[in-house]
């Protein structure tokens, strides 16, 4: 999410940055980033200037080119590839909030290739997808300050989104009760009313049993139930299984409490069910799990109502993002290739084009093909690096280090290696830019236009103009993936001639009457549609039998299970016996945290001097045991790999549980292989595996919350 | 007119921006900071924990051990209660910072004075608020006048029994906390 | 958490040594020799020598520890509200008094038959000194949060310590000038030998006070010297070697060599008590200090070496 900031300018530079009063997010406030943003700005180590390298990939032998001659020579072996290999050797990888993702996909469309990647699966995309199959858009925008309960699943704002996290504390201070799960006793947590401290990966556990506790009690909303869904017997009959006796094993929670917090959660209306990625990152039964709590959520009569939780749906007359991707131009025989989407086909070509047919019904406009219709990452750097099923032989990185932020590390290694062509947009030297052929550097939000749309799937807009020009030879994407599509035959379809333009004529239809992109951003600054409560009431849900649907059509479509079901977790000394004595351990590998952003700002010294090296987090019984102290080096070791963090001895973990932090590598070590800036050194998606059959089967994402593992003392400290 | 910061630790989550924006406000080297940041806990077994984050800076008291204890008068109370450091007087004796309950003073060594949080005074004579309290993204930190029983200061240090830290070793310090 | 007092090192320790230690012999011979010690008449200009160079060294200790030193007067600006300003000035005071009374001693000068000019200024030297040797206990006992230091006995134990240190300098100063064997210098030893059995009971009592207080930081630190990472220096260096040996040397001997082996040992012990005293008077905790934080020290470092790095990295990335 971006924040509204105030930029001083004298003479061309930013001379000063607070934030921006009036901006609905974060009140004139700033996080550690924010505040230290010219530092990103003008830090020496930015990419200035398009780098080609010379040397052997990897050494670091970079010299500056002009863009004409780097976007020139990268057009033409792009032409190559695709000549010989066809348009689907060609993929993207891509980051979050820094980029207009339209604009990759228009430029993937047009040259034909459906292998566009995120790291979609793991963020939010299982969840939007099973809410949009269920009642047609996800109901993200929750109503915190009229709810009487918040549920915060799987998230922890305090640490990762402070804005909401104000928007949290103000209710409870106003008597809303909030409800933390979570394995890991978080910033979050510390402040909620009540803690439940599952294991990790049991969320589906707790969610069923709430569904059965909610049912059996009759705690449901009969009225709204019998009215405006489909499915609710057979929902009924499914969860007579999953009593709070049975998900107390999985769980680790008593069953008096799982029965409490579901009363709780039901007889406070309205309520919100706030969402968070650590579900999606189950591997394996995340879909399943946001299937739970989606029909929690439907029952209880919470859905678009005010105070609970409530969903947008697409703004109605600015020209979104799915309207920008030309998705019509890419062939069937083409979405036909992406890889994965013969498996994992929610967030792929098969799930979309029904999601999209159920949605161009009542909405007129679908979401966006970025992020929620994509190649499945791990397909994609294993065709890379095998040439199968088909080879991939170019990559563009734009906004994200597929070397740290993707499973298996020494994997997406392998496969980057292996390309012919890997371009990389990006502000700093990344461990993997430095495998690049170009390094090109981009413009950060100072130096472009911003227009926050929560990835194309808000009813609402906040936009900003560049506070100056791009500094040095830095370019936005946008411009990036134009001048690249005028050299591969696209100059008809990229008819504007800078950002402004491009979001001009994306404002024109709301009909404000300005002149240019900076008088709307003067004027206007935000355009929020006007918004109903209960549109499945006026407009039906979009979906096949346009009612709520607890008994999910769209899933029956695909193959799948249309009713919320467990899912066994796909590391665990159930699934893999043969190794638990091995691994007695479990790994939680992630969670966001102050004061970086994902992998980034590792760079910035003001901010790297609050956390100079990554720590993971372990219980005191568990350092005793080990004879651990704190800050001591320690080893993180699982069947897929092995990094080492320094010991942070908390109780915030179970004895048995371990949270390693994610993103990790040390701008400032080696920047040439092997060490490629230390990026195996401790960088946990090392350990994480992304076997194909550990990740989820509707939307292929791969599990980084309760991995089997083991640790040990670094005995030389290194 | 009595300056005083209200500190709300049920809100506070440690993320440190206040820490940064008051390093970048005052152009402190890496090492100096006015605004500190800790983290309380948790404390207990697992899940049966607590924990709470602090941030601590010059307390700016009335009865002032380093404003006492100070043999140069560098350090000084301004007439609206701040706690303020003349750095051409200060010769570096370090008594402040032996007397000062709070640790909250360091010596700068590039300049070779103490420094400590000065509550953004410039600022304040401005009409602005303090960095800190700008930056907050919880919005935890509230800046006002002690004297003035209309300022929300006053109003929010009454209505949620605010304390000073450690009043008991009788500063009167001019921050108030509201512990969770 | 603090691990110990780190502001004032061993600098301040060595000056509140030798301050003490050096107004404390003076004090006592001037003392004697308005009683009309013969002994002590003779002495007299040397001790008072000795001390004005202790105190001046001290005071130098003292400057050498300031950032600004050629600031250094500024310190006796508040002599009236700050205890440090009025140790400056009383030390200011004291230093030229008794190197104008060391001079009534010696026969070149012409003012030696003053006597009542000898008498005004050994009354204000010695009101001085008495002034100088009190007040760096009341200073300490300034600091709010550091309950170590706040006992009322403080000041008491700093007198003693002074006390027995002045006597063992006056004792070898004797020897060296050739007095050892005299009656002067046994009364003074055996006045010695009552102060360190004092020292014996009331240092550790003040210590095992202070384990007792209420005050978290005055149990850590007496804790610190009872059984903690002082311990040593505290029962080994002040407690036995620099108390109770010299004790047992004076009641059983008084040769010249075991009596320069004592005085030797209760100096020595003067520094530890000073340097561990101040060492122990660790701040109050606050909460959320429990956990280690980077020391600035490692902070300054990493920063320096990252940035030096950046400012590598980025001639690399920017080169032509």
């Amino acid at each position: 999410m971006n924040c509204g900031m105030l930029a001083t300018v004298e003479d061309g530079v930013v001379t000063k940055l607070v934030g921006d009063p009036e901006h609905p997010f974060n009140l004139g406030a700033q996080c550690p980033r924010g505040a230290s943003a010219l530092d990103h700005l003008n830090h020496p180590n930015r990419i200035n200037y398009p780098l080609k390298q010379v040397g052997k990939r990897g050494a670091g032998q970079f010299k500056r080119v002009s863009w004409k001659e780097a976007l020139d020579d990268i057009a033409a072996r792009l032409a190559v590839l695709k000549e010989e290999y066809g348009a689907e050797t060609i993929a993207t990888t891509g980051g979050t909030n820094r980029t207009d993702d339209f604009a990759r996909r228009r430029f993937f469309n047009l040259i034909g290739s459906p292998n566009v990647v995120h790291t979609a699966p793991v963020c939010w995309i299982p969840n939007f997808l099973t809410e949009s199959a269920s009642y047609g858009w996800a109901a993200f925008d929750p109503e915190i300050a009229g709810a009487r309960c918040v549920v915060v699943w799987g998230h922890n704002p305090g640490s990762s989104y402070l804005p909401e996290m104000r928007g949290l504390l103000q209710a409870k201070a106003n008597g809303t009760k909030i409800i933390v799960i979570d394995p890991i006793y978080s910033e979050t947590a510390s402040k909620a009313e009540l803690w439940l401290p599952i294991k990790p990966g049991s969320d589906n556990a707790l969610a069923l049993a709430w569904l059965n506790v909610i049912i059996n009690e009759g705690l449901f909303d009969y009225k709204f139930v019998a009215e405006w869904t489909v499915g609710f017997d057979e929902l009924s009959d499914r969860v007579q299984e999953y009593t709070p006796e049975w998900a107390a094993e999985k769980t680790g929670i008593s069953p008096e409490l799982i029965a409490e917090s579901a009363r709780i959660y039901a007889m406070s209306k309205p309520a919100c069910i706030q969402w968070g990625v650590a579900t999606d990152q189950l591997g394996k039964g995340s879909t399943a799990s946001a299937q739970a709590r989606v029909a929690l959520r439907i029952i209880c009569g919470n859905l678009d109502v005010p105070g609970g939780d409530v969903m947008p749906g697409p703004h109605p007359t600015f020209v979104t993002d799915w309207e920008m991707e030309l998705n019509e131009m890419l062939p069937e025989v083409q979405r036909n290739k992406q890889l994965g989407s013969e498996k994992f086909k929610l967030n792929s070509w098969p799930g979309y084009k029904l999601l999209t047919e159920n949605m161009l019904r009542v909405w007129g406009k679908s979401i966006p093909a970025e992020w929620f219709c994509e190649a499945n990452p791990s397909r994609v750097f294993r065709a890379m690096a095998t040439g199968k099923p088909y080879p991939v032989k170019a990559c563009i990185v734009l906004a994200n280090n597929p070397l740290v932020s993707y499973a298996n590390s020494k994997l997406v290694y392998k496969a980057l290696k292996n390309l012919d062509l890997l371009v990389v947009m990006e502000y700093w030297m990344t461990p993997s830019a430095m495998l690049a052929d170009y390094v090109l550097p981009v413009a950060s939000w100072l130096e472009r236009p911003v227009m926050t749309t929560t990835y194309g799937v808000s009813d609402w807009l906040i936009a900003s103009e560049r506070a100056i020009e791009p500094l040095y030879e830095r370019k936005t994407d946008f411009d990036f993936w134009k001048e690249l599509g005028y050299r591969m035959g696209q100059v008809e379809y990229w008819p504007w001639e800078t950002d402004e333009d491009m979001f001009k004529y994306r404002l024109d239809p709301i009909d404000l009457g300005v002149d240019s992109y900076e008088e709307f951003v003067q004027y206007y600054r935000m355009h929020f549609a006007d918004r109903e409560y209960r549109k499945y009431q006026t407009r039906g849900g979009a979906t096949l039998s346009g009612k709520i649907e607890l008994k999910i059509s769209l899933f029956e479509q695909l193959g799948y299970d249309p009713l919320p079901h467990y899912v066994e977790r796909p590391f665990s000394p159930e699934t893999k016996p043969e190794i638990a004595e091995q691994y007695p351990m479990t790994l939680v590998a992630g969670g966001g945290f102050m004061p970086f952003f994902h992998s980034e700002h590792k760079e910035i010294t003001r901010i790297r001097l609050l956390r100079p090296y990554p720590r993971v987090t372990i219980n005191p019984a568990l350092a005793e045991k080990f004879k651990i102290e704190e800050g001591e080096w320690i080893w993180i070791e699982t069947p897929t790999g092995k990094v080492k963090q320094t010991a942070f001895i908390s109780p915030a973990v179970a004895p048995d549980v371990i949270q390693a932090e994610r993103g990790w590598w040390f701008p400032e070590k080696e920047v040439t292989e092997p060490s490629l800036m230390g990026v195996f050194d401790s960088n946990i998606n090392v350990c994480v595996d992304d076997d194909p059959d550990t990740c989820d089967e509707l939307c292929g994402s791969f599990c980084s919350r309760g991995i089997m593992c083991r640790i040990s003392k670094v005995e030389e400290d290194a | 007119m009595h300056w005083g910061l209200l500190i709300n630790l049920k809100k506070c989550v440690g993320c440190q921006a206040c820490t940064i924006a008051c390093q970048n406000e005052n152009a402190l080297p890496s090492d100096l900071k006015y605004c500190k940041v800790a983290k309380v806990g948790p404390h207990g077994r697992y899940p049966n924990l607590t924990s709470y984050n602090i941030t601590v800076g010059c307390m700016h008291c009335e009865d002032a051990p380093c404003v006492d204890g100070c043999p140069t008068g560098a350090s000084h109370h301004r007439v609206d209660g701040i706690v303020a450091i003349d750095p051409e007087k200060c010769v570096g004796c370090l008594f402040c910072m032996l007397v000062c309950p709070y640790g909250v003073r360091q010596l700068n060594d590039e300049k070779g004075v103490v420094e400590k949080c000065t509550m953004c005074c410039e600022r304040l004579d401005e009409g602005r608020v303090t960095r800190c309290v700008e930056t907050c993204q919880l919005q935890a930190r509230l800046v006002g006048d002690l004297d003035d029983p209309e300022s929300e200061i006053v109003k929010q240090i009454h209505k949620q029994n605010a304390q000073p830290l450690y009043h008991h070793l009788g500063t009167k310090p001019s921050v108030y906390y509201i512990m969770p | 958490m603090e691990k110990q007092q780190e502001h004032w090192g061993s600098l301040p320790a060595w000056y509140l040594f030798l301050a003490a230690m050096g107004t404390s012999m003076f004090i006592i011979v001037a003392v004697t020799d308005m009683l009309g010690n013969q002994i002590s008449a003779q002495i007299n200009g040397w001790v008072s020598l000795v001390s004005f160079a202790m105190s001046s060294v001290g005071a130098m200790l003292l400057m050498l520890e300031l950032t600004h030193k050629t600031k250094g007067y500024l310190i006796i600006a508040r002599p009236f509200a700050s205890i440090l300003s009025f140790g400056g000035v009383i030390q200011s005071l004291y230093i030229p008094l008794v190197l104008v009374y060391a001079s009534f001693f010696f026969n070149f000068i012409p003012w030696v038959g003053l006597v009542w000019l000898k008498m005004i200024v050994a009354c204000l030297a010695i009101l001085t000194g008495l002034l100088y040797v009190s007040y760096a206990g009341i200073e300490l006992g300034e600091a709010k949060g550091r309950a170590f230091w706040n006992g009322g006995g403080l000041t008491c134990l700093f007198l003693i310590n002074g006390a027995a240190t002045g006597m063992a300098a006056l004792i070898l100063l004797m020897i060296i000038l050739g007095y050892d064997g005299q009656a002067y210098t046994l009364a003074i030893k055996d006045l010695s030998v009552a102060l360190l059995i004092a020292q014996a009971i009331t240092v550790p009592g003040y210590v095992l006070g202070m384990r007792l207080s209420s005050a978290e930081e005055a149990r850590q630190g007496a804790d610190k010297l009872w059984r903690g990472d002082l311990s040593r220096s505290f029962w080994v260096g002040v407690i036995t070697l620099g108390t109770v040996v010299p004790v047992i040397i004076n009641l059983l001997f008084s040769s010249e060599y075991s009596l320069s082996l004592s005085s030797a040992l209760i100096l020595f012990g003067g520094i530890f008590f000073r340097v561990d005293f101040l060492r122990a008077a660790v701040r109050a905790a606050l909460p959320g200090e429990e956990r280690d934080e980077p020391s600035r020290k490692e902070i300054v470092e990493l920063a320096a070496t990252l940035e030096s790095r950046w400012q590598e990295k980025a001639r690399w990335l920017n080169r032509e």
